[in-house]
């Protein structure tokens, strides 16, 4: 009898063995990532995941984890899937590209057991720009691609055919291009949803380059909204007289070309939102100009003219997990945490304390052998008491503190980064809403990082279970805010003041309000809806912010939550100039389903254009355009803003390209003393000398400006210094007047 | 016989104790025979015990004051005493004393603003021989620095330590062209180096000054004998002149600014301009937000609290100070040590001491 036990055993044994061999065939899983697979390091991405159930219904997950065998300690995220025989459904995670470039598997879960797993495999980010092409003709748009040694700061570009059905619905995955470039009659099935989100990318940032040639009406007028450009105009322009307004104009090349409007020059731009429509009056692939060989020169200088190269150069590198967010957002405001000495002198009291007094009466009461059994229990007893006490004085309720930062583009739309951090008290599980604009990737806080772990429960919900007790959970997200408002400012710049007003047509009340220029700040104080600030004010030329540095052991808490909250402002603020407001109004962007109290902490940023002054012109004041170190010689050092030179030289490329104006004059302030100890040379582009400047006088150009900027429309200026000790100088300020292009 | 005329209750006195030992003594010679040399010494020590007792009762009634008022006075003259040593201990830390002498010598001739104390009082500051700016470590952890200057055809002629220690303004004087550097002290990570903050001909700076935050450098510019004083922004091309006058010393806070006009220490607030002559003196240093001293033309310290108006000055007596004359106080370490620039006659030179509060 006992061989029937045995056999039951091992037939049950298998069995179990089995069942997930069985679900294993049954499951197929398949990755994609919208783009063709383009991704960007310092962008968010979506990871596609499909899966079929071949031979039998199915319930269970999609889990993204970092260990292929399951482990009850490992971070994953998980998406539920219910599937019918056959069926397959798609699911996705968003997240960081530079998350999604560790070691991930992709296992299909039931009951908590593996049922199918594969590693994830994504291309490496390429180091440089991408452009986009949708166009029937393959080459079309290949002129566009710049290898390292043409480009500057060795940042290549390359071209990357694409078809309409890899164009995503989401606005943000775009950001994983740097241009998309839209050919002739490319475009007819491209689906109003994402033309809706391309149409979004381009206030976000993005550019689109759409040609048309004659009667090439498809694509070019699906964006009519943003650049009206009248169809049945064709006709033909002669490229000597269109090429005229280019640095390439000498060499053009004779003939005419096909336009698709002939009232047209062969560039149009349209500025919208933050980035930028470039519409081209003629088919691409069209000759003369398809094979001509200075083609890429034509479209260089094009690009530099229409400040599509500006757009695409000022994207600074940000780090997507938004860390100053993280931070500042786990001082939730009203979670007291007791400061670590309380703990040491409840502990260290009761252990040198109590604990021998206890003993010291129980023997007095001739029982010692009672203190085998009061000391533990009144250490049970302490500790309850310290709990029953102590929690409330750490926090009361559930609780969540968003730090989010808008940037608004127009009225309409505005760019949202958040991150939040939830608390549950008596709470082991919790869902978190989601406002339908934005995506989130649910976080646990580790010891020095952060780890995507939750649950992605539909669209808009991330679900937080089996919490531990006071476990802080985080989130980031990323998305856009509809509608709220926009500043109304018109400010000009006139010698060296700042005019004008600033309405608060936004839906937030301000604690604080203050315009930033370059590394001034002029505070407006407090604002309420709708309010109205007249701004006269002195620009001061300042080579170096101004902020006073607290030593770190010096700091209160509430000096290092100022200096963090400093740090979520200055995150992605770039070279503009920007009216900056602050307010602690609700933002809800994720949102506990709990009963708690939520905090929020915003900035809301939005930069300015200034308005032309009584000549017509535009002034970038001193400071708000940067100087790039361009060559060094010698003994140098810098200390952030100050440069150090021994025997040698530095030269500075002054960025004035980022004024994106017709430039009519560039001052620099050289009489100051700080730069008299140096010989002081400017490069003459055109003659391709250096050309010196007189000590202690100023550097204005203005008439033969064009022939001293270089290609990139920016100045050379070195400074030079023979002496062995060292010599500082501060990095050179300028400013520069202009009239817009666009 | 009773029990409790056996065994006399603790509580009877010692006269009645007396009755029935002798009671005692009778009844046991009328049953015992008698022992003569027991009876002598019993009756010794009956008597001695009625002596001893008398004499107790005598003396009980004066000793017991007697041991209380030496008790008493025992307690006020250790209470005295320690209020004596307290309160010596306490005027010794905080008494303002000079504790090292002639920490620095320099030449006669040479400018009393060539040597100056860092915020902290961990350092000192002064110009070595033209060429270079070397610093004297009063902390023990730190080591003497030497800069080497930009080369001069004249004379440096001033040093004034910034706020946070990190760097130090330096003047120089070429003929009639003034120049302010500033010297950035050198770290780990780097060697340090001089900028020229303002260079002007036809002029003579001194007496350069910080603001709060170092952003600003206050100074006396002087020109054709009209003394001003301007501010130099040190993180922008900015410069304005503030006040006629010299010897700027902003306080702490930034708030007030103590200059010298016409032999008078003044006082200016920032905010609104207004300005306030305190008392004839010059070089004035503040010990904290609101406390300044001043040498008055006697060559004594004097003090006052800008605070509280009218204005009070009084003497900053100074413990141990040598007989030289007191030229200029610098003061650091939030008014615990002071730096004293003394002129010594024999041999002539200048002298520089340090004085602190414990």
């Amino acid at each position: 009898m006992r061989w029937k036990w045995v056999l039951i055993f091992v037939i049950t044994w298998l069995s179990f063995s089995i069942r997930p061999a069985m679900a294993e065939s049954n499951i197929d899983i398949q990755f994609e990532i919208p783009l063709s697979g383009i991704v960007k390091y310092e962008s968010w991405m979506r990871l596609n995941v499909k899966v079929t159930s071949q031979e039998q219904n199915f319930t269970g997950a999609v889990e993204l984890s970092q260990r292929e065998v399951k482990k009850n300690n490992e971070f994953k995220l998980r998406r539920p899937i219910k599937l019918e025989q056959g069926k397959s459904t798609t699911v996705y995670f968003d997240m960081p590209s530079q998350i999604l470039l560790d070691d991930w598997y992709v296992q299909v879960t039931q009951n908590g057991q593996v049922v199918k797993s594969e590693k994830l495999r994504i291309s490496y980010p390429t180091d440089g720009r991408t452009i986009g092409v949708i166009s029937e003709e393959g080459n079309a748009f290949h002129f566009l691609a710049v290898n390292q040694s043409q480009s500057k700061m060795n940042r290549p570009l390359s071209v990357q055919n694409l078809t309409e059905q890899m164009l995503p619905d989401q606005s943000w995955i775009y950001e994983n291009i740097d241009m998309l470039a839209l050919a002739g009659n490319s475009g007819s099935t491209i689906n109003d949803q994402q033309m809706a989100a391309i149409k979004e990318w381009i206030q976000l940032g993005g550019i689109v380059v759409v040609s048309a040639g004659p009667n090439q009406d498809a694509m070019i007028q699906r964006f009519a909204d943003i650049l009206p450009v009248e169809a049945g105009k064709a006709g033909n322009i002669e490229l000597q007289q269109a090429l005229r307004e280019y640095d390439i104009a000498k060499v053009a090349p004779n003939g005419s070309i096909g336009v698709y409007n002939r009232d047209l020059p062969l560039f149009v731009s349209k500025s919208y939102g933050r980035g930028l429509l470039l519409f081209v009056n003629y088919d691409v692939t069209a000759e003369p100009l398809a094979s001509w060989q200075f083609n890429p020169q034509l479209w260089q200088n094009a690009m530099t003219q229409h400040g599509a190269k500006k757009i695409f150069e000022e994207k600074p590198y940000m780090d997507q997990m938004t860390r100053p967010f993280l931070d500042l957002s786990k001082k939730i405001p009203v979670v007291q945490t007791p400061p670590p000495i309380w703990m040491v002198t409840l502990w260290g009291g009761y252990v040198i304390v109590l604990a021998p007094l206890t003993y010291f009466v129980l023997k007095r009461m001739r029982k010692p052998e009672w203190a085998w059994g009061v000391i533990p229990v009144g250490a049970i007893f302490l500790t309850v008491a310290i709990f029953a006490v102590g929690k409330p004085a750490v926090v009361k309720t559930s609780t969540s503190y968003a730090v989010t930062k808008i940037d608004i583009l127009d009225e309409s739309l505005a760019h949202v980064r958040s991150a939040a951090t939830f608390l549950g008290v008596d709470q082991n599980e919790y869902d978190v809403q989601l406002e339908p604009s934005i995506v989130a990737l649910p976080l646990t806080v580790g010891r020095n990082d952060y780890r995507p772990e939750g649950l992605m429960g539909g669209d808009e919900v991330l679900s937080f279970r089996n919490l531990p007790y006071l476990t802080p959970k985080q989130a980031i997200g990323i998305g856009v805010k509809h509608d709220m408002g926009a500043f109304d400012a018109s400010l000009r710049i006139n010698e060296n003041r700042l005019q004008g007003h600033v309405k608060n047509n936004t839906e937030f009340a301000y604690d604080q309000t203050y315009i930033e220029i370059g590394f001034q700040r002029i505070p407006l104080g407090p604002m309420k809806k709708g309010e109205e600030k007249q701004i006269d004010s002195v620009l001061e030329p300042l080579f170096m912010p101004r902020k006073p540095q607290a030593p770190k052991e010096l700091q209160t808490m509430e000096e290092r939550i100022k200096e963090m909250q400093e740090r979520v402002v200055d995150y992605e603020e770039g070279n503009q100039a920007s009216i900056i407001g602050t307010t602690t109004e609700p933002l809800p962007l994720m949102t506990m389903q709990v009963p708690h109290q939520a905090h929020y902490w915003n900035v809301i940023q939005q930069p300015i254009q200034f308005q032309p002054n009584e000549q017509g012109l535009v002034t970038f004041p001193y400071g708000l355009l940067d100087a790039e170190m361009y060559e060094m010689t010698g003994d140098f050092d810098s200390t952030g803003y100050i440069w150090q030179l021994g025997k040698g030289s530095i030269t500075f490329e002054l960025r004035t390209d980022k004024a994106a104006v017709n430039m009519k004059r560039i001052t620099v302030p050289l009489n100051h003393s700080s730069f008299k100890p140096f010989r002081i040379e400017y490069f003459h582009q055109k003659s391709g000398r250096w050309i010196p400047v007189e000590r202690g006088t100023r550097l204005v150009l203005d008439k033969e400006l064009q022939q001293v900027l270089t290609p990139n429309q920016s100045l050379l200026l070195r400074f030079s210094h023979n002496g062995t000790s060292r010599l500082a100088l501060p990095e050179p300020i300028f400013q520069v007047e202009g009239v817009r292009k666009w | 016989m009773r029990e409790e005329e056996k065994h006399p209750q603790d509580h009877q006195s010692d006269d009645q104790t007396v009755t029935q030992l002798l009671a005692h003594l009778k009844q046991m010679r009328g049953s015992v025979p008698v022992n003569y040399q027991l009876k002598s010494d019993l009756k010794k020590q009956l008597l001695q015990k009625m002596r001893d007792l008398e004499a107790k009762q005598a003396k009980a009634p004066i000793a017991a004051p007697k041991k209380l008022g030496k008790l008493v006075w025992s307690g006020i003259a250790a209470a005295a005493l320690t209020l004596a040593i307290g309160g010596f201990v306490w005027w010794n830390i905080t008494s303002l004393a000079v504790r090292e002498h002639e920490v620095l010598k320099l030449p006669a001739q040479a400018a009393v603003e060539l040597v100056d104390i860092d915020r902290k009082a961990t350092q000192l500051a002064y110009i070595n021989n033209n060429t270079e700016l070397k610093t004297i470590p009063i902390d023990e952890e730190l080591k003497p620095v030497t800069i080497k200057l930009p080369p001069t055809e004249g004379k440096y002629t001033g040093v004034a330590w910034s706020n946070s220690g990190k760097q130090i303004a330096v003047v120089e004087q070429v003929k009639k062209l003034s120049r302010i550097w500033i010297v950035e002290m050198p770290t780990t990570y780097s060697m340090g180096s001089s900028r020229l903050l303002k260079e002007e001909d036809g002029v003579v700076y001194s007496s350069p000054s910080w603001s709060e935050h170092d952003d600003s450098l206050a100074f006396s510019r002087s020109k054709n004998g009209v003394e001003e004083i301007w501010v130099s922004s040190t993180v922008s091309f900015q410069e304005w002149k503030l006040v006629e006058g010299s010897q700027p010393e902003w306080s702490p806070d930034g708030s007030l600014l103590a200059f010298n006009k016409a032999g008078e220490v003044q006082l200016m607030e920032m905010r609104t301009g207004k300005v306030t002559s305190l008392a004839v003196g010059q070089w004035a240093s503040w010990s904290s937000d609101t406390r300044l001293t001043y040498t008055h033309p006697n060559g004594t310290l004097m003090e006052v609290n800008v605070s509280e108006e009218p204005f009070v000055t009084r003497e900053l007596p100074l413990r141990n100070q040598s007989s030289e004359e007191l030229i200029k106080g610098n003061w650091a370490n939030k008014g615990k040590d002071l730096l004293l620039i003394s002129r010594h006659d024999q041999p002539q030179q200048l002298v520089i001491s340090l004085a602190s509060r414990k």
